[in-house]
C-alpha cells in the first residue's frame, strides 16, 4: 500500500507537484505570520517583564516620546541635576528610584564602534534595572573599566572595546528585552559622565559645564497599589522641571497598535488559508474523481473499502507533509528578513527569532499542512471508498 | 465441481424508466467449463458478468458460489471473494496507471492472498503474453493490444476459480486474439470456470457451451462450433 501511495505521487508528478505547491505556499504564509507575530508579542511581553521601571522621569525639555525612550536607542543629550533623583526617591509610593546618564559613541571614530550608539551610565548604589542580571552573573558591581552590552550586540562580542577613546573590558551581554536596552552599552554612571565630558567629539554638549552632577533620566519603581498616574500627579506637585513617562502606557499603546495590525494580517491570512484549504479540497476531490474508474477497478479486483480510504488519505497526507516541510523551511527562511524589516519600523528585538522559535513555527506549519491535507481528503476518500465497483467504473468512464 | 450457480437472477436498473437487462437467468458454471455468451450490444452481457463477479447486487433470484449462497455476504466478504477466487478481464482496458505492468500483476497477486508477491510467476505470464520487454512500462506507454494482454495476465496471476472475460479480444489482432482465447481455454482445462462474453461468434467456437442473451433471458445455442 505504501508503495502504491508513493508511486501514485511520483508517477502523477504534475498533479502531485501542483498539490504540494498549494500546500507549501499555505504553510509558508502561515509560518511567516506565526513567526512574525509570535516574535513581536514575545518582544513586547519581554519588554514589559524586563524593563523593570514603572515610570521614567526625564527633563521637561526632552523631546523623546515614551516610545522612543523605551524602544529606540537614540541618544538624547538633555540633562537635569542629579538632585532630582533624590527628590523623586522621597515621593510617597516610590519603591526605588535610580538615575541614569545617557551619552553615546561617535560615528566614524577610529577608536569606537564606528557608529553612534547609546551609552548608559547607571548608578550601582540605587540601580534595580541591571541588578538582577548582575546578580545572576555573581557580579556585585562593575569595575570602572568594565561594561555590559545590550542583547543585540552579539556581532560585536569581544573581550574589550574602545568607547570614546577609553578601553573597556566586556564582562557580559544582557538578555534581549525587545527594547532600546538591547542596543545600549552599560557602564558605571561616574565613568559615563567623565568619558563624555572628556570626549572632544562631545565637547559641544558640555562647553565648559560639568557632567559630574548631571543625569538624563530617573528610573522609578512604584510600590504595589500605586498607579503611574498618581505618581505623575505627585511629581507635578513638587514643581520639578521634569516629565514622566509610564512604561506600561507606552507598552500598552504599542501592544494596541500591534494587535490591530495583527488582527488585520490574521484576517487576510485566514482568508488566504480558507482559499488554500478550499483549493486543496478541490484538488483531492478532483484527484479522486479523475481516478474513479481506477478505484472501481481496484475494488473489483479485491481492494477493501478501508484500504481505498487509506490510499486516498495516505496520498493526501504524504503530499501535505512534503508540501508542509518545503513551506515550513521556506517560511522559516523568509521570516528572519521580514522580522528584520519590521524591527526597523517597530524597533523590536530580532534576537527572539532564533533556531528554537523557527523550528517550532516550522513544525506548527507542517502540522497545519497535515491537518489541512487530512480534512481536505477525508470526504473525497470516504466518497471514493463507498462507491460500488461497477458504479465507479461506469462513472469513471463518464468522467 | 460446481463453481457458481445462478437461479432465476433478476437485475433491474432504475434510470428514470425501469430497464431489466437480466429478467430470469439461470446458469451453472462447473470447474473446467468454458462458457461463451453472445448477444447484441446492450443485451446485458456485461451486467451478467458484473452480477457473477459480485460487482452488482441482484434484485431477484439466488446466486451460489462454490455451493454457498452469497447473496447475503457483506461487502468485505464479497471483496475478499473477488480478490481470491474471481479473475476479471474487463471490456475496457483497465490497469492501475501508477503501477508498471509487472507491478499491476504483483498487486493483484497480493490482493489475491499471496503473502509475498511471486515475481517469477508474473514474469512467466508476461513472457507467455509477449510482454516480457514491457514489464517495466506504465500502462499509458503501451498500445491498446498490449494493455489488453497485460489485463489478461493480471486476470490469471492469482489462479482464480472463475474467470469473467468481457470481450477479451477487443483491440487485439487475430493472432493475439486467438492466443488469449486459447489461454482462457487452457485455464478451463486446468479446472477454472471461464465465462466469456463476445459479440463475435468466431471466438466462441472453442467453448464448451454457447448461450445467447436476449430480452434478459439466456438461451442455450449448443456447444462451440455448433
Amino acid at each position: 500500500m505504501k508503495k502504491l501511495i508513493w508511486n501514485n505521487i511520483v508517477r502523477r508528478r504534475g498533479q502531485s507537484l501542483l498539490t504540494m505547491a498549494i500546500t507549501a505556499l499555505t504553510v509558508l504564509s502561515f509560518v511567516v505570520v506565526l513567526g512574525v507575530f509570535w516574535t513581536m508579542r514575545q518582544g513586547i511581553a519581554l519588554s514589559q517583564e524586563r524593563l523593570g521601571a514603572d515610570v521614567v522621569v526625564l527633563p521637561k525639555d526632552a523631546s523623546a516620546s515614551g516610545y522612543d525612550l523605551l524602544f529606540t536607542a537614540n541618544p538624547e543629550n538633555i540633562y537635569m541635576p542629579a538632585s532630582v533623583a533624590e527628590e523623586i526617591a522621597e515621593i510617597n509610593g516610590v519603591k526605588a528610584a535610580s538615575p541614569q546618564f545617557y551619552s553615546q559613541t561617535l560615528a566614524g571614530s577610529c577608536c569606537d564602534y564606528g557608529y553612534e550608539m547609546r551609552v548608559v551610565g547607571f548608578d550601582p548604589d540605587t540601580d534595580f534595572i541591571l541588578a538582577p542580571y548582575l546578580h545572576l552573573r555573581n557580579y556585585d558591581r562593575l569595575a570602572d573599566n568594565e561594561i555590559i552590552l545590550g542583547g543585540n550586540f552579539t556581532d560585536f562580542m569581544e573581550t574589550s572595546s574602545m568607547i570614546l577613546g577609553h578601553k573597556f573590558n566586556v564582562v557580559g551581554e544582557l538578555y534581549p528585552t525587545g527594547s532600546g536596552m538591547d542596543d545600549t552599552i552599560f557602564m558605571n554612571i561616574d565613568v559615563a559622565r567623565s568619558i563624555s565630558e572628556e570626549s572632544e567629539g562631545l565637547s559641544g554638549i558640555w562647553s565648559g559645564k560639568s557632567a559630574a552632577d548631571q543625569i538624563s533620566v530617573v528610573m522609578v519603581k512604584l510600590k504595589g497599589g500605586v498607579s503611574a498616574a498618581d505618581f505623575t500627579l505627585a511629581v507635578l506637585k513638587t514643581g520639578l522641571p521634569v516629565q514622566c513617562v509610564a512604561t506600561s502606557d507606552t507598552i500598552t499603546s504599542l501592544h494596541t497598535q500591534l494587535t490591530a495590525t495583527a488582527e488585520m494580517f490574521f484576517l487576510l491570512w485566514a482568508a488566504s488559508l480558507l482559499i488554500a484549504a478550499l483549493s486543496l479540497f478541490g484538488r483531492f476531490h478532483a484527484l479522486a474523481r479523475e481516478r474513479r474508474r481506477e478505484i472501481g477497478l481496484m475494488r473489483a479486483i479485491g481492494l477493501q473499502k478501508s484500504r481505498v480510504f487509506s490510499l486516498i488519505v495516505g496520498e493526501a497526507l504524504t503530499m501535505a507533509f512534503l508540501g508542509g516541510v518545503v513551506g515550513g523551511i521556506g517560511g522559516c527562511l523568509c521570516t528572519g528578513p521580514i522580522i528584520g524589516r519590521l524591527r526597523e519600523a517597530f524597533f523590536l528585538s530580532s534576537s527572539l527569532w532564533n533556531l528554537k522559535t523557527a523550528l517550532l513555527c516550522g513544525l506548527a506549519g507542517v502540522a497545519l499542512a497535515v491537518l489541512l491535507g487530512f480534512l481536505a481528503a477525508i470526504l473525497p476518500a470516504a466518497q471514493s471508498a463507498s462507491l460500488e465497483p461497477q458504479a465507479a467504473i461506469a462513472q469513471g468512464e463518464l468522467n | 465441481m460446481e463453481i457458481c450457480r445462478l437461479e432465476h437472477i433478476q437485475k433491474i436498473y432504475h434510470m428514470g424508466e425501469q430497464v431489466v437487462p437480466l429478467q430470469d437467468i439461470s446458469l451453472t458454471v462447473n470447474a473446467g467449463n468454458f462458457i461463451a455468451v453472445e448477444g447484441v450490444s446492450g443485451a446485458g452481457k456485461s451486467t451478467l458478468l458484473a452480477v457473477m463477479g459480485t460487482l452488482l447486487s441482484i434484485d431477484g433470484g439466488r446466486y451460489f458460489f462454490e455451493s454457498e449462497d452469497i447473496s447475503g455476504l457483506s461487502d468485505r466478504q464479497k471483496t475478499d471473494l473477488r480478490a481470491k477466487k474471481i479473475g476479471f478481464l474487463f471490456q475496457d482496458t483497465n490497469l492501475i496507471q501508477a503501477l508498471t505492468v509487472r507491478e499491476n500483476l504483483l498487486f493483484a497477486q497480493t490482493l489475491g492472498g499471496a503473502e509475498k508477491a511471486n515475481g517469477a510467476a508474473a514474469d512467466a505470464l508476461l513472457e507467455q503474453l509477449g510482454l516480457a520487454d514491457r514489464a517495466s512500462f506504465l500502462p499509458h506507454q503501451l498500445s491498446g493490444g498490449q494493455r489488453r494482454r497485460a489485463m489478461a495476465a493480471r486476470c490469471l496471476i492469482h489462479a482464480p476459480h472463475l474467470i469473467l472475460a468481457d470481450e477479451p479480444t477487443n483491440d487485439l489482432d487475430e493472432v493475439w486474439a486467438g492466443r488469449i482465447v486459447t489461454l482462457l481455454a487452457d485455464a478451463a482445462k486446468r479446472g477454472t470456470g471461464v465465462v466469456m462474453v463476445s459479440h463475435n461468434s468466431c471466438w466462441t467456437a472453442g467453448a464448451d457451451a454457447r448461450y445467447r442473451l436476449d430480452g434478459g433471458v439466456l438461451a442455450k445455442l449448443g456447444k462451440g462450433g455448433e
